[in-house]
């Protein structure tokens, strides 16, 4: 589906007029994402998680009158998520199931939020292949647009340009445009959280 | 202009990009099934927002017609409004377990946090449940197996279980009133809890001073109520008052284990862009803990700390532990009722 919206205010705006496009664009967008955000901090538990993202996302529906956009709108999900794991982790009586990920220590997630609003922040490095797996996952989320579905698309599932484009709704010349600056904000995120370049990363990754 | 080498470049970047991809693998996906279930549930709550909203403007903008209409009709024939008030007094900002309400015997349902609550609504928590309330500048909160009802926009009845009501220093004294078996008790900017024992009642002091009087308000021969039949209750006291009407008062710090419910039941506190100072008093105000800072020098840092990040889930003392962490400062237990914060670096005395 095309997303249609350039920026956090105009989906909430579309959103807050009744779009049903946008609707479609924002949960498409956001539901995996933040899937993805909760999946590891309920112990991988898919059932929990989905219902934990749904409570978040009902919550996030209700509340989007008040959103000011003072963070990027994924930022604001995730803290909606946090307070929503909280309370089910409360409810089923699971405080030994409290997963505390390196990506919520604050040095890391203003690095990793600052993807959405660039800043100078210091790099960080030196993290085990697990968890440096997981961050670069994290960090496509944290593309903007849809540039992490776009990466994924072309170079793990090998879908052509043109495939792009069909999936996007827009024309070959843009598709192409838009995976170059996929990989751009890819790489650029990559050195702002890591401190390393793209190759280096890989090179740390394999053990070289 | 591209040369060879910019090509070149181009493309080895290209490369190292999907090497990198194939690396990590492709991100988790929800299954499809519990997708569209989930995008049905979350866009029905949508649309309920989006009409709202717009039944909201629909009602504004008839509303300023009307009003102007109820106003020239009241103005001529003075008449009041005899309505009931059904206007917002509460909203749920707390839930640990499940909140249910009810009002006019309707059924009991779960309040999601946000929930507004009004005149005559009745609210209940069972065994392994607590929740809170905000009322303007109060902050109320009901303990596990508690019944209380909003009676009026100032009033709450206890039926049974526990209240805890923290008044921060600008609510009026009118703010708020309990009524619990007969009693009428009344804070003086303070924070205390109300306890039904059976037929007895427990008024705990916090902070501050409360009073309590007979409903409606009778004089005592037993010295307890003064001449105008108010009692007073001050703080680290606990007054039992028994169904026989027997008085007794006793004394209970304001760090001691019976207050800890409370700090369990309280509303989150979001850290984010608060300065460490402020986590502190609030910090202080939930645990009845004493701040003490080690030098001037000490409270100004902590007034220019901001913190960032959440402390979801974690219980305060952990809390106060993992926000110290992340500062150059921390705390040392000075004595049961107070906390010294110092450089991390200082000898502690």
């Amino acid at each position: 589906m095309k997303n249609f919206y350039a920026t956090d205010h105009e989906l909430v705006a579309a959103l807050l007029a009744g779009d049903e496009r946008a609707f479609r664009s924002f949960f498409e967008t956001y539901f995996p994402r933040l899937y993805r955000f909760v999946l590891p901090r309920l112990g991988r538990d898919a059932q929990a998680s989905e219902e934990v993202v749904q409570a978040a996302l009902i919550k996030a529906v209700r509340g989007l009158p008040g959103y000011r956009g003072e963070a990027a709108l994924f930022t604001w999900l995730c803290q909606i998520c946090r307070r929503q794991i909280a309370d089910y982790l409360r409810a089923h009586k699971r405080y030994s199931d409290n997963v505390v990920l390196i990506d919520d220590s604050p040095p890391l997630r203003a690095a990793l939020e600052s993807i959405e609003a660039p800043a100078a922040d210091e790099p960080l490095h030196h993290y085990g292949h697990q968890e440096t797996r997981r961050l670069v996952q994290s960090v496509l989320d944290r593309l903007p647009s849809r540039y992490g579905d776009v990466l994924e698309w072309k170079y793990i599932e090998g879908r052509s340009v043109e495939e792009i484009g069909e999936a996007l709704g827009i024309g070959h010349t843009a598709a192409q445009s838009m995976l170059a600056r996929a990989r751009s904000a890819f790489r650029e995120a990559l050195e702002t959280v890591f401190g390393s370049t793209t190759q280096d990363l890989l090179a740390s990754m394999r053990g070289q | 202009m591209t040369n060879v080498f910019d090509k070149h470049h181009a493309a080895s970047d290209e490369a190292d990009i999907e090497q990198m991809l194939l690396e990590v693998g492709a991100r988790d996906e929800p299954a499809p099934e519990m997708m569209r279930q989930a995008q049905a549930n979350v866009h029905a709550q949508w649309r309920a927002m989006v009409e709202e909203r717009r039944r909201r403007r629909r009602s504004f903008a008839w509303g300023i017609a009307a009003s102007f209409a109820l106003a020239v009709v009241a103005a001529t024939l003075g008449l009041r409004s005899l309505a009931p008030d059904v206007s917002p007094v509460a909203t749920v900002v707390q839930v640990d377990g499940q909140l249910l309400a009810s009002t006019s015997n309707q059924p009991w349902t779960a309040q999601p946090l946000g929930q507004q609550l009004a005149i005559d609504d009745s609210l209940m928590t069972n065994d392994h449940s607590r929740a809170a309330l905000s009322l303007g500048h109060l902050s109320v909160r009901l303990d596990r197996n508690t019944q209380a009802t909003l009676s009026a926009p100032n009033r709450i009845t206890l039926t049974t279980g526990a209240l805890y009501i923290d008044a921060s220093p600008e609510a009026p004294a009118t703010a708020l009133t309990v009524q619990v078996q007969g009693f009428l008790i009344n804070h003086l900017g303070t924070q205390y809890q109300v306890r039904t024992q059976g037929k007895d009642i427990e008024i705990s002091v916090r902070e501050g001073r409360v009073t309590f009087e007979h409903a409606p308000p009778a004089h005592s021969s037993d010295g307890e109520f003064g001449p105008d039949g108010v009692g007073q209750g001050q703080a680290g006291e606990r007054i039992r008052i028994a169904a026989t009407g027997e008085i007794s008062r006793d004394a209970l710090s304001p760090y001691a284990q019976d207050w800890q419910w409370a700090a369990a039941a309280a509303p989150r506190f979001d850290i984010d862009d608060q300065s460490l100072s402020t986590f502190l008093a609030w910090f202080a105000r939930e645990t009845g803990r004493e701040i003490l800072y080690a030098s001037p020098a000490v409270q100004v840092m902590a007034g220019q700390i901001q913190l960032r990040g959440s402390i979801e889930g974690l219980d305060l003392d952990t809390a106060l532990d993992a926000v110290l962490a992340t500062t150059s400062l921390r705390s040392v237990q000075a004595s049961e009722g107070s906390i010294r914060i110092s450089l991390a670096q200082e000898p502690t005395p």
